[in-house]
């Protein structure tokens, strides 16, 4: 069968899943494998290291050295390996890039791409006692922790963090993406090898390609042979997000002040629509009629009517139903821009939308919702999240829905908004110049 | 109207070319995408801070920042911000001002030829308001706060004052504070006048879109613009010696880890005038650039060695920076060592200097940037920067291909020769601050 986006889909072994989709106007070819694992403070550690370890050597390559050097011959062939958080699922993932084919003088350049992918996912480099290479699994955690600290060197970024950390304390959503310094530094290579196989043996596994394939079934074909020779043992259930928490009756409140010069003042909401409720569209365009564009109400009246903020603006995660807004601010007016980012929303929240924002929000989302189809990672993503989320919907489906879309479903969908948390990063004053 | 088709049949691209009233205008047609983009840029940049302004005989001299700030307020317009506009065709606009060229774009899906008339016509007719300047202070102020919380911003920044004794290279493109308040609407108005004339700029249109269409579009554009005759622009550059202007910079932040930059000043490939390169420039910079990627790139023994001791992190690249007048290597990255990460960098490539690549090494690296060049053809945004940042340097990205496949270790071996030169390295270090770890 093929879904609502186009990718043919194919269920080689249980809790395997192969996604394939072809398209000749590609200079490049993708190739993506996830692992589906829950989101929790005990495991998320583990689950952001995993990945790092397996990206640093294979059976076949086991130093890092010679896996960099497979990857050149492979044409500037790119193995990445991470972790994303979708809702309160955390999903170990590798993406395997290659050239097209056609533009490569040598044959054979997919089937040795995926082959170096299977083998990253399941054949790890290993100490002579079986176990991940302990000289590995210290390094990426020494890399991991660093990575986790210097998080806060990007304001923006770490604002929001700790906003979601406040907002969905003692939640699995408030439990960050790449774990914790202290939950890292307890991991070592017995437990990580023991983890990894019980990853690949019980949890919901997909393998996507999205390139330009003459043969797209063979692909598949190729695909699904990886998928069933991963499985193992009996699925794992994991539990959908928890989106129906309700806001605190006076909203938290918390100011963090560090050496730096600017401020960043985040909002955090909780909007109870996901995915797969039938408000999503609406929210959708409740998000950018108030920060996601630069037609938005943060941008046009926080920013450049207010001169309030270098930057504003707002993002929803359908897949938890929170949404933030965030303002660079001055420490001294944060109070103002608070005030007046609340007001934007109650406006909206009361109806008043006037035809001009409506439909550049809808056209905004419309062209977005287009340019994806041009970025296959994008579509993969959002294959993945979709399904996650209970939804997936084909472009000209969503487009219909979007189209559907009325201001006044809108301002409901506003009125279904909470206030939860009002988070500030502020600087103490400008250091080192 | 001529318009030039100029094929590039091993990447399955063709670009057309037309003059339209002195415009260049490059269109890649791009068959099955659903993105059209269109960028609009000028060769006027953070460096060009000193010129003989449009009409006038003597040179002026600007505060550093105009460019970017210019930029900022070309957006503003009595009827409203063009941002506006263009967004509610659902069109994405947005702009950058690097050291040499400020680039206006838009990408659209539908309503592109709109969007394309919105964006020829505002970069084209400037309504600077001294409401506007004194709003824009304010907002570029809070920019310039918020990027010196940046360890990467200061370490670059640094680095550029380290390395160049004159060039411009080594003012932030941003400006300073007390330089943004001394910017004027006469100003922003003389700078426009001067660089904004089409001579001396560049539209380039990516997607699927016809050629002949975009072109007529564009002249219909300028018919009904008065420009006056061309005028090559006069940029007063300062002579820079070779020498760099300090070995070593070094500061304390708030920032949870150090950060060290690299830089060897190399002989400008480009003309400080802007005037064509000599026809091997593009691809000494290409040999260069592969000798990089083999002496320390990710496949370099050199690389891992020092990840795995925790002197080189995720966080570290390294590139060949050309501008007209000044060329740089850099090499830039999150370090536990700030001390050894400048030292061992310094000593890896001054006795590459000596010793050049190893043929097999080449040959891997160069399989593996012809790779990383096919996957910059399906992403508009990147080809356009670099389509754009190499035209206006006089080079063509697109023969990046053809020139790969005649390269070989031993032509790497002789641009790296030019590392061993005394005197034109410098590092720059940003360190933790003892007492304020954030």
């Amino acid at each position: 069968m093929t879904d609502a986006m186009g990718f043919a889909v194919s269920r080689p072994a249980p809790g395997v899943e192969v996604r394939v989709r072809s398209s000749q106007r590609f200079h490049r070819t993708t190739f993506a494998l996830f692992i589906e694992q829950r989101l929790a403070p005990d495991l998320a550690s583990a689950t952001a290291l995993l990945p790092r370890v397996l990206r640093r050597g294979t059976a076949s390559y086991p130093e890092t050295l010679d896996l960099e050097r497979a990857q050149e011959e492979l044409y500037g062939a790119s193995l990445d390996a991470g972790v994303v958080k979708v809702g309160e699922r955390h999903l170990v993932m590798l993406w395997l890039t290659l050239p097209a084919q056609r533009y490569v003088p040598e044959p054979g350049l997919y089937d040795r791409g995926l082959a170096l992918l299977a083998e990253a996912a399941a054949r790890p480099a290993r100490d002579p006692g079986g176990g991940l290479r302990a000289a590995y699994v210290g390094q990426e955690a020494r890399e991991l922790a660093r990575e986790i600290r210097s998080l806060k060197d990007h304001k923006m970024g770490w604002a929001q963090q700790r906003c979601i950390a406040v907002m969905c304390a003692g939640e699995p959503y408030g439990v960050p993406e790449l774990g914790t310094e202290e939950g890292v530094a307890a991991l070592d290579a017995g437990f990580l090898t023991g983890y990894h196989q019980d990853l690949l043996a019980r949890h919901p596994l997909t393998l996507y390609a999205f390139g330009p394939f003459d043969d797209p079934d063979a692909v598949a074909g190729r695909l699904a042979q990886v998928g069933a020779e991963l499985r193992g043992g009996v699925l794992v259930d994991l539990p959908p997000a928890a989106t129906d928490v309700p806001a605190p009756a006076e909203p938290r409140r918390v100011e963090e002040w560090e050496d730096m010069a600017g401020g960043w003042l985040v909002l955090g909401f909780r909007t109870g629509v996901v995915r797969a409720d039938p408000d999503y569209y609406a929210m959708l365009m409740l998000s950018d009629l108030y920060g996601g564009s630069t037609h938005s109400r943060l941008f046009l009246k926080v920013r450049e009517r207010a001169s309030l903020a270098y930057a504003a603006g707002a993002s929803y995660d359908a897949s938890k139903g929170v949404m933030l807004a965030v303002a660079g601010v001055d420490p001294a007016r944060r109070a103002q821009a608070e005030e007046m980012m609340l007001a934007e929303l109650a406006d909206l929240a009361a109806g008043n939308i006037d035809a001009g924002e409506f439909a550049a929000s809808r056209a905004t989302l419309m062209r977005r919702l287009k340019e994806r189809e041009d970025r296959p990672g994008q579509m993969i993503m959002a294959n993945l999240v979709g399904r996650i989320g209970g939804r997936v919907d084909g472009l000209e489906e969503a487009l219909a829905r979007l189209e559907a879309v009325t201001p006044e479903q809108v301002a409901a969908a506003a009125r279904r908004v909470r206030l939860d948390t009002i988070y500030f990063l502020g600087g103490r004053g400008i250091s080192g110049s | 109207m001529t318009i030039e088709r100029r094929q590039y049949p091993e990447i399955d691209i063709d670009v057309f070319r037309a003059q339209v009233h002195g415009l260049t205008v490059l269109v890649v047609p791009r068959p099955g995408f659903q993105r059209r983009y269109a960028a609009f840029s000028t060769r006027y940049g953070g460096n060009d801070l000193e010129f003989v302004p449009r009409g006038g005989t003597e040179p002026v001299r600007t505060p550093s920042g105009i460019a970017h700030f210019l930029e900022h307020q070309l957006f503003d317009r009595p009827e409203g911000s063009v941002l506006q506009r263009l967004s509610a065709l659902g069109a994405s606009p947005n702009a950058y001002t690097s050291s040499t060229s400020t680039v206006y774009y838009v990408s659209a899906v539908d309503g592109f030829e709109q969007a394309l008339d919105i964006l020829l016509d505002f970069v084209q007719e400037p309504a600077f308001t001294e409401a506007g300047v004194a709003k824009e202070q304010g907002i570029i102020e809070q920019e310039i706060r918020i990027y010196q919380d940046y360890p990467h911003v200061q370490v670059y920044e640094d680095l550029m004052q380290a390395l160049y004794q004159a060039h411009p290279a080594r003012v932030p493109v941003i400006g300073t504070v007390e330089d943004i308040r001394r910017i004027t609407v006469d100003l922003l108005n003389t700078c426009h006048r001067t660089f904004y004339h089409p001579h001396n700029m560049l539209l380039a249109v990516i997607g699927d879109v016809d050629p002949a269409a975009v072109v007529e579009q564009v002249e219909r554009d300028l018919a009904g613009r008065s420009y006056g005759p061309p005028e090559p622009v006069r940029r007063v550059y300062p002579d820079e010696p070779e020498p760099v202007a300090r070995p070593e910079s070094r500061r304390a932040m708030a920032t949870a880890e150090a950060y060290a930059a690299v830089g060897f000043k190399l002989a400008p490939p480009v003309p400080v005038d802007g005037s064509a390169p000599a026809p091997e420039a593009q691809r000494r910079v290409l040999l260069l650039q592969l000798a990089l990627d083999a002496l320390i790139g990710p496949a370099s023994a050199f690389y891992q060695r020092l990840y795995d001791e925790g002197v080189f992190t995720d966080a570290f690249g390294y590139n060949v920076e050309v501008q007209p007048g000044a060329a740089h290597v850099l090499v830039s990255g999150r370090t536990n060592q700030p001390g050894r990460f400048c030292e061992e960098v310094l000593e890896r490539l001054r006795s590459a200097a000596g010793q050049g690549v190893d043929p097999a090494d080449f040959e891997r690296v160069r399989r593996a940037r012809l790779g990383s060049f096919l996957s910059v053809l399906d992403d508009a945004d990147a080809l356009n920067g670099l389509l754009v940042r190499d035209r206006l340097l006089g080079f063509d990205f697109l023969r990046t291909a053809q020139l790969l496949r005649d390269l070989d270790a031993g032509g790497a071996g002789a641009v790296l020769a030019e590392l061993g030169r005394d005197g034109r390295a410098a590092v720059a270090v940003v360190e933790p601050k003892e007492d304020g770890r954030p």
